[in-house]
C-alpha cells in the first residue's frame, strides 16, 4: 500500500509541472491550453537531441531545453495567439489544438516516430523501510518540488509574479497600473515552456520518450487542473496529486489500461459536484 | 489664469460602427478639480476610457502637460502620470491591500526607495487601511475598497487622476468621507479630473464643470456659474432641486 501511495505521489508530481504551466496560462490567458501536451513532447525531444545527438549531459540538455521550448513558445504566441488576443476561449481552444498537432508532426518529422531513450545510466533500486526506490523516482521528487518552490517564489514574492495574478485577476486594472500585459504574458509561456519540458525529460527518464507521450498526459493534466480549480496553480499541484495517488489505488481493483478513465471519472464528478474544484472559488452570475 | 494640464481637441472614440464620444474638447487646469457631468448615455465612460488608454480614441488629440499622448495605450499613460480609479472592479480582489499598494507603485514610479513614503501619505488621507495590509482586498466593504482604490491611484504621485464616480455604490457615511478625500487629494497639489452623478457635493469642491451630452461637450464653465445657471441646473439637479423645495 505506502508503495503504491509513493509511486502515486511520484506520478502525480509528474502531472503537477505542466498542470501549474497550464494553470497559470489559463489564468492569464483565460484559454485552456490544449497544446500543452505536445509543448511535453517537444521539451524532452529537444532534451533528447542535445543529451543523445550532440552528447550533451542530460542536466544540461534539460535546462537547453526549457531555454528551447521558451523560444517556441514564444514564437507560437507571437504567430498564432497574439493576433486571437481578445478571442473568445473557444476560439483559442481551437488555435491550440491545431497548434497541438503541428507541434506533434514537427517532432515526428524531425526525430521520426521510433521509441527512444535518453543517455542515462541504469541503477538499481534503493530499499528503504520495505519501499523500491529507484533513482528516477527520487530526481523527480526533488526536481519537482525544486520547480514549483521557485514558481511559488516567482508568483508570491517578485513584482513580474505580482503582475502575473495582477493580469488573472484584473487586466484592464493592470493596464492602468503601468503593467505591460505583453511582458506578462511572455513571463508566462517562458515558466510554462520550463515546466512542460522539465516534465518533458522527467517523463522520458522514467519510461519512453515517443511522439504521443505528451498526449497520454493530457487528461491527467486537465483533470488535475479542473479538480484543483482551473486558473489556481495551488489546486492544481493538489489536484495532480489526488489524480496521481488515484491512479496508482485503481490499479488494486481494476486492469492497468484503465487507469486514464479514472481521469475521466474524477472530472465527471468534479464537474458535476463542485465545478469550481477544490480551491476554485465559484463564479456567480446573475 | 493656469496653464491647462490637460488639453482634449477634437476627441472621437467609439466602439463598432459608430463613434460614441463625438469630437469631443475640453481643458483641465492644473491643481484644480474639474467635473465632468452628464445624463446617462452621455459616453462619459467611454470619454474617460479613452482619457486613461484603455480604448484607443479614433481621432483627436489628447495633450498631458503639453505632451501628446492620443495614442498611447494605458500602461504608458500610466507612465506619464495619468492616474485612474474605475467605478467598479477596481482594486485585484484576490491580493492582499499590501499587494495592491506595491502594484500600484512599482511598475509607475521610478524611484524604487519611495515605496514607504509613497504608502504612508496613502496612510494619512485613508487611516482605516493602516495595519490592514495582509487582509485581502476582495474581502473588503464597499467603501473601503473605494479608499483602496483611490489610494493605490495615489501611490505613484499621479499628475492628473481621473476619478470614475466615485461616490458611486457608497453608503451616505463613506460618501462624504470620499469628497473630503478628494479635496484633500487635490489640496495636495494632485490635478483632479472626475465624472460624478453626486453633481451638487461634486461642485462643492470643483472648480470647473464640463457638460457632456450626446457624446458632445456642451459646456465648459466655472462650477459655481453652473450651480447658478437656470437651465442646466434644471436639465442635471432639477429632479433633485425640486424635491427639495417641495419638501421645504
Amino acid at each position: 500500500m505506502l508503495q503504491i501511495l509513493l509511486n502515486g505521489i511520484v506520478s502525480g508530481l509528474l502531472v503537477a509541472l505542466p498542470a501549474v504551466a497550464l494553470s497559470l496560462t489559463y489564468g492569464v490567458l483565460k484559454f485552456p491550453n490544449f497544446a500543452i501536451g505536445s509543448m511535453i513532447t517537444f521539451g524532452a525531444y529537444i532534451a533528447l537531441f542535445f543529451n543523445v545527438d550532440i552528447g550533451v549531459p542530460l542536466f544540461a540538455a534539460a535546462g537547453l531545453a526549457a531555454v528551447g521550448l521558451a523560444a517556441v513558445a514564444l514564437l507560437i504566441d507571437r504567430l498564432v495567439y497574439r493576433p486571437l488576443r481578445g478571442a473568445d476561449h473557444v476560439t483559442l481552444l481551437v488555435a491550440s489544438i491545431g497548434v497541438y498537432f503541428v507541434l506533434e508532426n514537427v517532432v515526428r518529422f524531425l526525430f521520426g516516430s521510433d521509441i527512444r531513450g535518453y543517455d542515462v545510466t541504469v541503477a538499481r533500486p534503493h530499499r528503504w523501510m520495505g519501499l523500491r526506490v529507484n533513482n528516477e523516482q527520487i530526481l523527480i521528487f526533488v526536481v519537482a518540488l525544486l520547480a514549483m518552490v521557485i514558481v511559488w517564489f516567482i508568483l508570491m514574492r517578485t513584482p513580474f509574479g505580482r503582475a502575473m495574478r495582477a493580469v488573472s485577476d484584473n487586466p484592464d486594472l493592470a493596464d492602468v497600473r503601468g503593467i505591460s500585459r505583453n511582458k506578462v504574458i511572455a513571463l508566462v509561456w517562458v515558466i510554462s515552456a520550463a515546466l512542460s519540458s522539465t516534465a518533458g525529460v522527467l517523463i522520458g527518464m522514467d519510461g519512453i520518450i515517443d511522439p504521443l507521450m505528451g498526449w497520454n498526459y493530457v487528461l491527467p493534466l486537465f483533470a488535475a487542473v479542473i479538480l484543483g480549480g482551473i486558473g489556481n496553480p495551488l489546486g492544481a499541484v493538489l489536484g495532480a496529486l489526488i489524480i496521481g495517488i488515484v491512479e496508482e489505488m485503481s490499479t488494486l481493483v481494476l486492469p492497468t489500461t484503465y487507469r486514464q478513465a479514472v481521469s475521466f471519472v474524477i472530472i465527471a464528478l468534479v464537474l458535476l459536484l463542485r465545478p469550481h474544484g477544490l480551491l476554485g472559488k465559484p463564479r456567480i452570475s446573475r | 489664469m493656469t496653464q491647462p494640464l490637460l488639453k482634449v481637441e477634437e476627441l472621437c472614440a467609439g466602439y463598432g460602427g459608430g463613434d460614441i464620444v463625438k469630437s469631443a474638447g475640453f481643458t483641465v487646469s492644473e491643481n484644480g478639480i474639474s467635473t465632468i457631468v452628464g445624463p446617462n448615455g452621455a459616453g462619459k465612460s467611454t470619454l474617460i476610457k479613452a482619457l486613461v488608454g484603455l480604448l484607443i480614441p479614433r481621432s483627436g488629440s489628447i495633450q498631458l502637460a503639453g505632451k501628446d499622448v492620443v495614442r498611447m495605450n494605458a500602461p504608458a499613460k500610466a507612465r506619464v502620470g495619468l492616474g485612474y480609479v474605475p467605478q467598479e472592479h477596481n482594486v485585484f480582489r484576490n491580493l492582499s491591500i499590501g499587494e495592491n499598494m506595491m502594484l500600484a507603485y512599482e511598475f509607475i514610479a521610478r524611484d524604487r526607495a519611495g515605496f514607504a513614503a509613497a504608502r504612508d501619505r496613502v496612510f494619512d488621507i485613508f487611516p482605516d487601511l493602516v495595519g490592514r495590509e495582509s487582509d485581502l482586498a476582495g474581502n473588503l466593504s464597499g467603501g473601503q475598497r473605494q479608499m483602496l482604490a483611490f489610494g493605490c491611484a495615489l501611490m505613484p504621485d499621479p499628475t492628473l487622476l481621473l476619478l470614475d464616480e466615485p461616490s458611486a455604490g457608497l453608503s451616505p457615511k463613506y460618501v462624504e468621507g470620499m469628497f473630503a478625500a478628494v479635496k484633500a487629494v487635490n489640496d495636495a497639489g494632485v490635478t483632479i479630473l472626475m465624472i460624478e452623478q453626486n453633481v451638487r457635493e461634486a461642485m462643492a469642491i470643483s472648480e470647473t464643470a464640463i457638460v457632456l451630452a450626446a457624446g458632445e461637450i456642451r459646456a465648459q464653465m466655472p462650477a459655481r456659474e453652473f450651480m447658478n445657471h437656470p437651465d442646466i441646473h434644471a436639465l442635471y439637479m432639477g429632479a433633485a432641486s425640486t424635491r427639495q423645495q417641495g419638501g421645504a
